[in-house]
């Protein structure tokens, strides 16, 4: 053993790391990257199973494994909704919002939502854009945190401790996003999507077998008890639903609809992000069910159910942690990278040049969002250092904030409301942003904070909306 | 029916898939006729 793990886990988490490097490499030597354009949406050129792999891939974060892992170990059958609904808003992003967006968004040139919001919205003071920029620049930096402390957390499993592993985790990814810019990204994450499909695949088919086949599955299933083998509940429920329908305002998933390359391309990303869905949120639950069975809470790595999918490494070669490694790192990477692009690109276009009306030669963009990208990084390393609290309580803000500031007026767009003003959508960002706080803080019963606040923004929206009349075209 | 939750979530999922997989392919061939009308002209 060398730190922690075998030589062959070594030879595939350096393997990993050098093809990652190398894409990263490829993609910035690939085309000159002179214009904003080319940086921030790769001139619009990505091919459609590449944008629906990574799409899916950059929403999964960490939270493909530790927390479907941990849902399923706890929550057993009931979490199955979860996919499910997750899936069903995944069809509506790309079989009903990604045509209208993708077209109107060459129309107007916009290169990220928010500024496809200011545009459509008419907003000629740049205050649209500053709150859209800051809440995507606050939760960035916030889940970008999330993410690295829980490749933390995971070196902290291997014996590694936390800090190195966040530090390099930082650096790495903040290095290939530099270089390779959104074309970078857009192909790492489509490698990084087929090493997680992988491994999800094997290890679920292996940890089904461990427990006994698919009749023993069940049957363990129910002598855990009844609500285990049972249908879902109202908490798991609502969370999947709001959870499911906050994907729909993820601006950095929102991204691949605005860069993909042509209509065309939509008809390939459709079924590729669709079946990525299905394998990469249902497989993780499953494992974490069997690791139930299997292990029971006594028999869990550092007893935590997160971590519940690591304990069937232990059964098999020690070649299969290297390959959990780097479906986590995938899993972490995929998000951290669009993270970084997208909160510069935010904060660059919608904060700098809209509203202090920061004028700089194209080129200049470019160097700048670059050195943004490191500055949100570090802060985000910075957050995860000294966050005293757990992995997915930094989640909760970034992903639920997220999806309730920005979803409701994306569906809004896409329904054609006529009452879609500037009012309306700066009511969205700030509600979505203050209810999410406040309903982490302050829970409802068991309903979930991420659909209350969803919800909450969109009434609001609805409400200012009609309040303050037609939008001017 | 003791796995009829864990097939009914699951089938459901798969089901999406199916309808994807025929959504891209109308999609596909919808954008190839258009490329070809436009060729025409």
């Amino acid at each position: 053993m060398y730190w922690g793990l075998s030589l062959s886990a070594w030879v595939v988490v350096i393997l990993y790391i050098a093809i990652v490097t190398g894409i990263g490499l490829y993609a910035g030597l690939f085309k000159p990257m002179k214009r904003f354009i080319h940086y921030v949406v790769a001139d619009r050129e990505i091919g459609g199973v590449i944008s629906g792999v990574s799409a899916t891939a950059t929403t999964a974060s960490a939270w493909a494994w530790f927390g479907l892992a941990g849902w399923g170990f706890v929550a057993g059958f009931p979490a199955l909704f979860y996919p499910m609904i997750f899936i069903l808003a995944n069809f509506l992003l790309w079989g009903w919002i990604a045509s209208p967006l993708r077209e109107q968004s060459e129309k107007i040139n916009s290169f990220t939502i928010i500024d496809h919001f200011k545009k459509i919205a008419g907003d000629k003071t740049g205050i649209l854009a500053l709150l859209g920029g800051m809440v995507v620049l606050i939760f960035a930096m916030t889940y970008v945190g999330s993410q690295l402390l829980a490749f933390g957390t995971m070196g902290e499993y291997i014996g590694w401790g936390q800090n190195a592993p966040l530090l390099f985790m930082a650096v790495f990814t903040i290095a290939y996003t530099f270089v390779g810019g959104f074309r970078g990204i857009a192909w790492n994450d489509m490698f990084e999507g087929m090493v997680m499909m992988l491994t999800m695949i094997g290890l679920t088919a292996f940890a089904i077998y461990e427990v006994g086949g698919f009749s023993a599955f069940v049957s363990g299933v129910t002598d855990v008890g009844p609500a285990y083998g049972g249908w879902v509940t109202v908490a798991a429920g609502t969370t999947a639903i709001g959870l499911g329908f906050t994907m729909l305002g993820q601006p950095h998933t929102i991204q691949r609809l605005i860069a993909i390359k042509d209509q065309k391309s939509i008809g390939y990303a459709l079924p590729s992000a669709i079946t990525f869905s299905f394998i990469r949120n249902t497989l993780p639950i499953l494992t974490g069910i069997s690791a139930r069975l299997v292990f029971g809470e006594a028999g869990l790595p550092l007893g935590d159910p997160e971590l519940s999918f690591l304990a069937f490494a232990e059964l098999l070669h020690p070649i299969v942690l290297g390959f959990l490694i780097i479906s986590v790192m995938a899993a972490i990477m995929s998000t951290v990278d669009s993270f970084l692009l997208q909160g510069a690109a935010t904060f660059n276009r919608n904060v700098l040049e809209n509203f202090f009306n920061v004028d700089l030669e194209e080129k200049n963009w470019v160097t700048l969002n670059r050195i943004t990208v490191i500055t949100i990084g570090a802060i985000g390393a910075l957050i995860a250092y000294a966050w005293p609290g757990t992995i997915f309580d930094l989640v909760l803000y970034g992903f639920g904030g997220l999806g309730s500031a920005f979803g409701p007026p994306l569906v809004a767009m896409t329904f054609k409301w006529k009452y879609l003003n500037k009012y309306a959508i700066g009511t969205s960002y700030i509600v979505g942003l203050a209810t999410t706080v406040l309903f982490v803080h302050n829970p409802v019963g068991d309903l979930d904070h991420t659909l209350l606040s969803f919800l909450s923004a969109a009434i609001l929206m609805i409400i200012v909306g009609l309040a303050t009349g037609e939008r001017k075209e | 029916m003791d796995a009829a939750p864990l097939i009914v979530y699951v089938s459901l999922g798969f089901v999406q898939v199916l309808i994807a997989i025929y959504m891209g392919y109308k999609i596909v061939k919808r954008e190839e006729k258009k490329e070809e009308n436009r060729g025409e002209l």
